[in-house]
């Protein structure tokens, strides 16, 4: 190589300068992911990185360095704040750039300054990474498993995920102490924005469901652009919540859209301070349906008692009516024992009289019966006497001989010679004295 | 005659009774029981008589109550 023909690095840098002006006489749109612009933002000119990825495996395939100079700087913030839903230069988003692509010759480098913006390009990258997750996260079930978790009735211990010392907390705390109810606070401070925001409120939502006296999981923050809320698009916090044993209620301020994180959860409200009015909303619905249904207990115990009562007093009723017929009947045996008792005795004294009187006659008939027969038997012995009476005997022409003493002789042997004998005759007696005594034998006696 | 139960004392009638009507009493003896079971049926009667007051005086009082409450 002629020496003369050799050139010097800044005329080779103009050179390149020149083609690349010459090959990009007009401004061009430039898409890409923000890098190292957080730790430039500060400066005056911004120096940072547009970058590429493989859509698969999200490595790095073309990267590209931008400049803002702080002539633009103001200028790209009005864009963005006049979009609809403002959002800032940070890293990691997608942004599509209007850019002059300059070669700077002193540091021998391609940079693309930074002429203007399109928002809605962002917007719709947000968007549309989030409406991808959310099919995906649906798909899999994720968004309704914390909302089969039942809400306790009276949610006063609570779990409270946000910034430490925000506008959040003191909305969402001095709402709470306005109802006057007890809440028990769990507070758990975790990042709310930027790419730690993710992990941070996934660490607290897990730390705050292992408490056993937490009831329900609030994560709550103040408003902010879409942007700066993408971090609730988080399949990592969506999939933490699914884990939770515990109702979590989201309340990320926004107006439009609705984050992952809010799918996710159980319930989610529009600030910390609708979530505090939830809450304090469920616990006063709970003592209101407490004063009801002690209203309705007490209208249903006093039904039951009345109830009662009437069955109670109509069984008295029936107690008494059927101890008085019992009672009753047991008067109309005693009564029957009453008239009885006045009736039998006449009748069985009546019966005795009729026995005596049979009897008398009985007796009488009796009595003359045998004095009949006596009689009889008595006329039938006078008979017979008067057969047998000695003076008729003697009228045949028998005799009575009796001794001095009157002794009715029967015997020889009564008699010695010379004894005085008395014979007694029908008509007189007559005196005589034994001369001789001749005894006979037994048999001649008997003769005699 | 008065400590007889109830039950005791409608027996002891039923007997009686049996027996007048059965003519196995001994006229002797008639006046005697007719004087015991004319005392019989007395205490029945007051017996009768008080356990319904009683139970009128209960009911009572328990339905006062009961519409009281």
């Amino acid at each position: 190589m002629r020496e003369e023909e050799a050139l010097t690095v800044s005329q080779i840098n103009n050179r390149i300068r020149d083609v690349i002006n010459m090959g990009f006489s007009q401004t061009v749109w430039i898409c890409g992911e923000i890098q190292g612009y957080n730790r430039n933002k500060d400066r005056s000119h911004i120096f940072f990185e547009l970058c590429e990825k493989d859509p698969v495996a999200k490595t790095i395939i073309a990267r590209v360095g931008l400049v803002i100079f702080s002539t633009r700087k103001s200028y790209i913030q009005d864009v963005l704040k006049c979009s609809e839903n403002a959002f800032e230069l940070k890293d990691d988003i997608e942004v599509k750039f209007l850019c002059k692509v300059d070669f700077y010759p002193p540091h021998g480098a391609i940079r693309l300054l930074v002429e203007g913006i399109d928002p809605v390009y962002t917007l719709g990258k947000i968007a549309q990474d989030r409406q991808r997750l959310i099919a995906k996260l649906k798909k899999e079930g994720i968004l309704e498993k914390n909302k089969g978790l039942p809400l306790p009735l009276v949610p006063l211990r609570i779990g409270l995920i946000t910034a430490y010392d925000s506008a959040a907390y003191n909305d969402f705390m001095s709402e709470l102490q306005l109802s006057g109810w007890g809440f028990q606070v769990y507070f758990m401070k975790a990042l709310m924005q930027g790419k730690g925001a993710q992990a941070d409120v996934c660490r607290a939502l897990k730390e705050l469901d292992r408490m056993d006296t937490v009831e329900v999981i609030v994560i709550t923050r103040g408003g902010g652009s879409i942007a700066e809320l993408s971090c609730f698009d988080s399949e990592q916090i969506a999939v933490t919540i699914s884990q939770c044993t515990k109702p979590v209620i989201s309340g990320i301020g926004h107006e439009i859209n609705v984050t992952v994180t809010d799918l996710a959860a159980h319930t989610f409200q529009k600030t910390p301070t609708a979530t505090a009015q939830f809450l304090v909303e469920r616990v006063s619905d709970f003592l209101a349906s407490l004063t009801e249904l002690g209203i309705e207990l007490v209208r249903l115990a006093q039904g039951r008692l009345d109830k009662e009562n009437k069955r109670l007093q109509s069984g008295a009723f029936q107690l008494q009516s059927h101890t008085h017929h019992y009672l009753k009947d047991h008067h109309q045996v005693i009564s029957r024992f009453m008239e009885m008792l006045k009736r039998l005795p006449r009748k069985l004294l009546h019966n005795e009289q009729l026995t005596a009187e049979r009897r008398k006659d009985l007796l009488v008939k009796t009595l003359r019966e045998r004095l009949k027969d006596a009689l009889t038997k008595i006329q039938h012995i006078e008979r017979m006497i008067e057969i047998a009476h000695p003076i008729n005997t003697i009228r045949r022409g028998f005799s009575i001989t009796r001794t001095e003493t009157g002794k009715i002789l029967r015997s020889v042997a009564q008699l010695n010679e010379g004894t005085a004998i008395r014979t007694q005759l029908a008509d007189g007696v007559l005196d005589s004295q034994v001369i001789g005594v001749m005894k006979e034998a037994q048999s001649e006696r008997c003769q005699i | 005659v008065k400590d007889v139960k109830y039950s005791q004392a409608v027996k002891r009638l039923d007997e009686i009774i049996r027996k007048i009507e059965g003519e196995e009493i001994d006229v002797d003896e008639l006046a005697e029981k007719v004087k015991e079971a004319v005392e019989l049926i007395q205490v029945c009667k007051a017996k009768i008589e008080k356990a319904e007051l009683e139970v009128k005086n209960v009911v009572e009082g328990f339905t006062q109550e009961a519409t009281n409450v």
